[in-house]
C-alpha cells in the first residue's frame, strides 16, 4: 500500500501572518498571568473572556504552549501557597471553614481559568501528555494544601476528632463535614482513603476495641447486643450523611469484628444473660438481635445454632429421661409438643424462619424423642386421650392442629412400626368400647398416617373402622331375623376380621347360660348369612351392663367387662363362692380372673363383691360374698373400666417382642428385594440399602439384618461368593 | 445312577469322599471354562441334586454311625492336608457334609464342636475358646454358612483376634465370639484391632499356605 502514489489533495493550511515580536510571548504570558491573579483575587468582573482565551489560544497556536503551561503551574502553586498559610493562620474551629470557602475558591478560579485555557486543554495537552488543567488544579491543591506539612495531619485529626466527639454524644457540623470529605473524594478516591479512610478505620476499630472491653464486663448480653446494634445503625448512618457509600461496609466491618466476632463466644455463653437464658425466657427481642448482628460475622450463626441444638438436646434428654414425668404419658407427650412450640415460636419470631435453625431443631428432638424407647407408645396414649376425652368440646380446627402436632412428633420417630402396633391396640380398645369421641377426627388422622407412611401402614387400622360399620348392619340383621327377642338388644356383637385387629387367640370363657343361647343364636345367624367363616368368642375384650340390686334394695347399673359379668351372674344362684368353684364354673384365666376380682372386691367405691379374708389380694383360697352393703351416689357404676394406660414391664417386653418378630419378614423381603435387582452385592451395601429401605417404618438393627440374610443363605435364597466371601449372590 | 443297593454293603468312607470330590470338581470345572450364567446355575442345581442324591445314599447305607468321626479321623490320616490348602478346604466342607443327619441342612452344636476339634486342631488357634463358646452360648444349629465362614475366620484371625473386622460379613456367631473373647480379656486395649483387616487382605489370607 506504502508505494501506491497518494492520490490525496493537500490542502494548503491557512498562512497567518506570522508575528516578529521577539517579546510576543512575554507579553501575552504577562497579561494572562494578571489575569490569574485577578480570578483569585475576586476581581474577575472586568476581565475579557474572549481576549484572554484569542491570547491563550496565540501562545498556543505559536508554540508557546510550553511556556504557557509552566507559567500557569508556577502562578497557581504560588497562589495556593499564599491560600496554604492562610489556611493554616485559621485558628480553631475556623480552620475547616477556612479550608472549605479556600476550597470553593480554588473550583471557582480553576473553573474560569480553565475556559481561558481551554485550547491549550483541547490541543497542546493531549499531545504533550501533561494534565489537563482541571485535574491539574486539584493536584497542584493536593500537593500544596492538603499534604502540606502543617496541614496534613492536622486535618485528619480535626476530622477524626470529630467523628470522635459525634460518637460521644455531641452534635457537629456535619454540612461542613460532607463538604470537606467531598473535597477529599474530589481530589481522587487515593486521597480519599489514604488521607482519611485508613486512618479512620484504624481509629474506630481502636474506640470499638475498647468501648466493648467496657461493655462486655458491665453489660448482660441483652444489653450489649443493643448497644452494639445502636453503634452499628450509627456508623451506617454516618455514612450515608457524609462519608463515601463504599466506606459503609468497611466501618461496620470494623464494627462487627471488634463488637461482635472478637466476643462472639463470650456473649452467647454470658452467664444469666447468654444465649440460653434468652432461650429459656423467651426473649424473642434479644434472640432476634443476636440472630440479626451474629449473622454479619463468619460463623455467627453456627455459634448460635451449635449452642441452641446442645442445649435443646440437653433439655430434651431431661424431658424424655425424668423418671417423674415418665409416670404421666399425656403429660410426656404435652410437654413436648409446647416444647417444639416454644422453639417453633423462637424460630419463626427471632429467627427469621432461618431454614437452618429449623433443620437443627427437627434433628435436636429426632435425637432425643428416639432417645426414650416408650415415646411411640405414649405419643399414642397421648393419641388416645384426646380421641376419649381430651377432643370434647374443641373446634374441628383446633382438633386439626392437634392432631397435626402429634403428626409431627411421629416423624421424629425412629421406630415407627412400634407406634403403629400401639395405636392399634389403643384405637381397639376404643372402638370396641365405644370411647371414641369423633369419628371424624379418627379418620382424619388415619389419613394423615396413611399419607405420611402409605397404604400398607393403615389398611389395617381401615380395616377395623370397616368391621364397626359392618357389625352394626349385622347386627340389624340378626334383630330383624329374630323379632321374638324384642327391642331390647342384649347382645350386641362385633365382628373383627383376625388380622386387622390386634388380639391374640384366648380361651373362651363358660359364658352365663342367659348368654350362650342367645351368643348360639347368633353364631348360627351370622354362619348362615356368611358361609365359609369361622367364629370365635373373644370373651377378654367385651363389656356388660348389668342391673342389680343388692341388700337394701339399693339398685345399680353396673358396667363391667364380660369376665366380670360372668361372675357376677354366678351370684344370682348362690350368696358364696370360692375362688375355686368361681374358676371352675367360668373357665377365666387365673391372672385376668384374679384382676377382675380385685377390681370388684378390693377397689372402694366399686366394691360389689365382698371377700373373706380381708386383703388386697386375690388368694386361691379366698370366698367371695354379694357386698350388700354396696353403695355409690350414682346409679351408674362403672367397675374396673379397660382404660388405655402405659403398659407394664412384662407387657412392654412382650409387644417389643412381637415388634422384633414383625420386623423379621419386612427386613428379609427388603434384602431379596434389593438381591433380586443386583444379582451381586456385597455384605456393608446391603446392610446400608435394606436400612435406607426400612427407615421411614424403623431402624433396622445391623446384627438383626445379618441374622435374616444368614437364614436366607441357609434357605437358599443367596450364597456367599467363592472368592470373596463378603459379596453375597441371590439365587434364583 | 446305580441302584443303591448294589453299592451300598461296601461303601466305605474313601468312596464317599471320592465321590464327594468328583461332584465338586465337576462342578468347579464348568464354572472355571465359563459357561453362560444360565448354564452355570443348571450346572450348580445339577450337582446340588447330585450331592442330594449322595447324602441319600449315604443315610441310607451306613446307618449305624456313630463311628462317623472314627471314619473321618481315618480318611484325614490317609490324605495330605498339610500342603494343600484346597484339598483342606474341601475335605473340612466334606466333614460337614458327614455330619449331617435325617436330612437336615444343618448340624447339631454338639456334633460340629466335636467336628471342630477334629479337623482344625492346630490349625486354629483359638479352637478351645471357640468352642467353648459354642457350646455354650449356640441354642440352634450350625448352618453350612457358619460352618464354613470359621474356616476363613481361622484363617484370617491371630490369636489377639487383631485381623477382625467388625464389618467382615462375619455371621453373628462370630461377632459374638470375638466380642465375649475382648469381654473375657477384659481389654479393648488396642481398639485398632476393629479396622485393621481390609477387603484384600482377608482375601489373600485364603491362599496362604495353612499354619502349621
Amino acid at each position: 500500500m506504502s508505494n501506491q502514489k497518494k492520490r490525496n489533495f493537500q490542502i494548503e493550511a491557512f498562512k497567518h501572518r506570522v508575528v516578529v515580536d521577539p517579546k510576543y510571548a512575554e507579553k501575552t504570558w504577562n497579561i494572562l498571568e494578571h489575569a490569574i491573579h485577578e480570578i483569585y483575587n475576586h476581581n474577575a468582573s472586568g476581565l475579557s473572556f474572549e481576549e484572554l482565551y484569542r491570547n491563550a489560544y496565540n501562545m498556543v497556536l505559536h508554540k508557546f504552549g510550553d511556556k504557557l503551561y509552566s507559567g500557569l503551574v508556577t502562578t497557581m502553586t504560588l497562589h495556593l501557597k499564599e491560600i496554604s498559610k492562610s489556611i493554616e493562620a485559621a485558628q480553631g474551629g475556623l480552620f475547616l471553614e477556612e479550608l472549605n470557602r479556600k476550597w470553593n475558591d480554588h473550583n471557582k478560579a480553576l473553573q474560569m481559568i480553565r475556559d481561558i485555557l481551554m485550547y491549550m486543554d483541547r490541543t497542546y495537552i493531549p499531545s504533550t501528555h501533561k494534565t489537563p488543567v482541571h485535574e491539574l488544579g486539584l493536584n497542584l491543591w493536593r500537593d500544596n494544601i492538603i499534604r502540606c506539612n502543617k496541614i496534613q495531619t492536622r486535618l485528619l485529626n480535626t476530622l477524626l476528632e470529630l467523628v470522635q466527639r459525634e460518637r460521644t454524644g455531641e452534635v457537629i457540623n456535619r454540612g461542613l463535614m460532607r463538604n470537606i470529605i467531598k473535597m477529599l473524594m474530589d481530589l481522587g478516591s487515593s486521597v480519599y482513603q489514604e488521607d482519611f479512610e485508613k486512618p479512620f478505620l484504624e481509629v474506630s476499630a481502636e474506640f470499638y476495641r475498647g468501648e466493648s472491653q467496657a461493655f462486655i464486663e458491665c453489660c448482660d448480653c441483652g444489653e450489649y447486643l443493643k448497644k452494639a446494634e445502636r453503634r452499628l445503625n450509627e456508623e451506617m448512618e454516618r455514612v450515608t450523611h457524609y462519608l463515601d457509600a463504599k466506606s459503609e461496609e468497611k466501618i461496620t466491618n470494623v464494627v462487627e469484628k471488634e463488637m461482635i466476632a472478637n466476643h462472639m463466644l463470650r456473649l452467647v455463653h454470658m452467664e444469666n444473660s447468654g444465649l440460653v437464658n434468652m432461650l429459656l425466657d423467651d426473649k424473642y427481642e434479644d434472640l432476634g438481635r443476636m440472630y440479626n448482628l451474629f449473622r454479619r460475622v463468619p460463623n455467627g450463626l453456627l455459634t448460635i445454632r451449635e449452642v441452641m441444638t446442645s442445649h435443646l438436646r440437653e433439655t430434651g434428654k431431661q424431658l424424655v429421661s425424668d423418671p417423674e414425668r415418665l409416670k404421666d404419658p399425656v403429660e410426656f407427650v404435652q410437654r413436648l409438643l409446647d416444647e417444639k412450640d416454644k422453639y417453633d415460636n423462637i424460630i419463626s419470631s427471632a429467627f427469621n424462619n432461618d431454614k437452618t435453625f429449623q433443620n437443627a431443631l427437627n434433628s435436636s428432638f429426632e435425637y432425643f424423642i428416639n432417645l426414650n424407647p416408650r415415646s411411640p407408645e405414649f405419643i399414642s396414649l397421648f393419641v388416645d386421650d384426646k380421641l376419649r376425652k381430651g377432643l370434647k368440646g374443641v373446634t374441628e380446627e383446633d382438633v386439626e392442629t392437634i392432631l397435626d402436632k402429634v403428626m409431627m412428633l411421629f416423624r421424629y420417630l425412629q421406630e415407627k412400626d412400634v407406634f403403629e402396633k400401639y395405636y392399634k391396640q389403643h384405637l381397639a380398645k376404643r372402638l370396641l368400647s365405644g370411647k371414641t369421641v369423633s369419628d371424624d377426627a379418627e379418620r382424619s388422622l388415619i389419613v394423615k398416617l396413611k399419607t405420611e407412611c402409605g397404604y400398607q401402614f393403615t389398611s389395617k387400622l381401615e380395616g377395623m373402622f370397616t368391621d364397626m360399620k359392618t357389625s352394626q348392619d349385622t347386627m340389624q340383621g340378626f334383630y330383624a331375623s329374630h323379632p321374638e327377642l324384642g327391642d331390647s338388644r342384649t347382645l350386641v356383637v362385633q365382628v373383627l376380621t383376625t388380622g386387622s385387629w390386634p388380639t391374640q387367640p384366648s380361651v373362651t370363657c363358660n359364658l352365663p347360660a342367659e348368654m350362650s343361647v342367645l351368643c348360639e343364636k347368633f353364631r348360627s345367624y351370622y354362619l348362615g348369612t356368611h358361609t365359609g367363616r369361622r367364629l370365635s368368642w373373644q370373651t377378654n375384650m367385651g363389656t356388660a351392663d348389668i342391673k342389680a340390686s343388692f341388700g337394701k334394695g339399693q339398685k345399680h347399673e353396673l358396667n363391667v367387662s364380660t369376665y366380670q359379668m360372668c361372675v357376677l351372674m354366678l351370684f344370682n344362684n348362690s350368696d358364696r363362692l370360692s375362688y375355686k368353684e368361681i374358676e371352675q364354673a367360668t373357665d377365666i384365666p387365673a391372672p385376668d380372673l384374679k384382676r377382675c376380682l380385685q377390681s370388684m372386691a378390693c377397689v372402694k367405691g366399686k366394691n360389689v363383691l365382698r371377700k373373706e379374708p380381708m386383703s388386697k389380694d386375690i388368694g386361691e383360697d379366698d370366698a367371695f360374698f354379694v357386698n350388700d352393703k354396696f353403695t355409690s351416689k350414682f346409679y351408674k357404676v362403672k367397675i374396673g373400666t379397660v382404660v388405655a394406660q402405659k403398659e407394664s414391664e412384662p407387657e412392654k417386653q412382650e409387644t417389643r417382642q412381637r415388634v422384633e418378630e414383625d420386623r423379621k419378614p419386612q427386613i428379609e423381603a427388603a434384602v431379596v428385594r434389593i438381591m433380586k435387582s443386583r444379582r451381586v452385592l456385597d455384605h456393608n451395601n446391603v446392610i446400608a440399602e435394606v436400612t435406607k429401605q426400612l427407615q421411614s417404618r424403623f431402624l433396622a438393627n445391623p446384627t438383626v439384618i445379618k441374622k435374616r440374610i444368614e437364614s436366607l443363605i441357609e434357605r437358599d435364597f443367596l450364597e456367599r461368593d467363592n472368592v470373596d466371601r463378603k459379596l453375597y449372590r441371590y439365587l434364583a | 445312577m446305580d441302584s443303591p443297593a448294589v453299592v451300598s454293603s461296601r461303601l466305605t468312607i474313601f468312596d464317599i469322599y471320592g465321590r464327594y470330590c468328583e461332584i465338586k470338581s465337576k462342578n468347579a470345572d464348568v464354572c472355571a471354562e465359563g459357561y453362560r450364567q444360565d448354564d452355570e446355575s443348571q450346572k450348580a442345581k445339577f450337582s446340588r441334586e447330585q450331592l442330594a442324591e449322595l447324602f441319600n445314599l449315604v443315610e441310607s447305607t451306613v446307618h449305624t454311625r456313630i463311628s462317623v468321626f472314627d471314619e473321618l479321623f481315618k480318611l484325614m490320616s490317609q490324605l495330605d492336608l498339610m500342603t494343600d490348602f484346597s484339598e483342606f478346604s474341601r475335605f473340612y466342607d466334606f466333614v460337614f457334609f458327614m455330619c449331617r443327619e435325617n436330612g437336615q441342612k444343618n448340624i447339631t452344636v454338639s456334633r460340629a464342636v466335636t467336628a471342630w476339634r477334629l479337623v482344625l486342631a492346630g490349625r486354629f488357634r483359638l479352637l478351645n475358646q471357640w468352642c467353648d463358646f459354642v457350646e455354650k452360648n449356640q441354642q440352634h444349629n450350625v448352618s453350612e454358612d457358619t460352618w464354613q465362614q470359621v474356616l476363613a475366620f481361622s484363617r484370617c484371625v491371630h490369636e489377639n483376634l487383631e485381623g477382625y473386622d467388625p464389618e467382615g460379613a462375619w455371621p453373628v456367631l462370630i461377632d459374638d465370639f470375638v466380642e465375649h473373647m475382648y469381654r473375657v480379656s477384659g481389654s479393648n486395649e488396642n481398639p485398632n484391632f476393629f479396622c485393621s483387616c481390609g477387603d484384600s487382605e482377608s482375601q489373600s489370607c485364603g491362599y496362604e499356605e495353612p499354619l502349621p
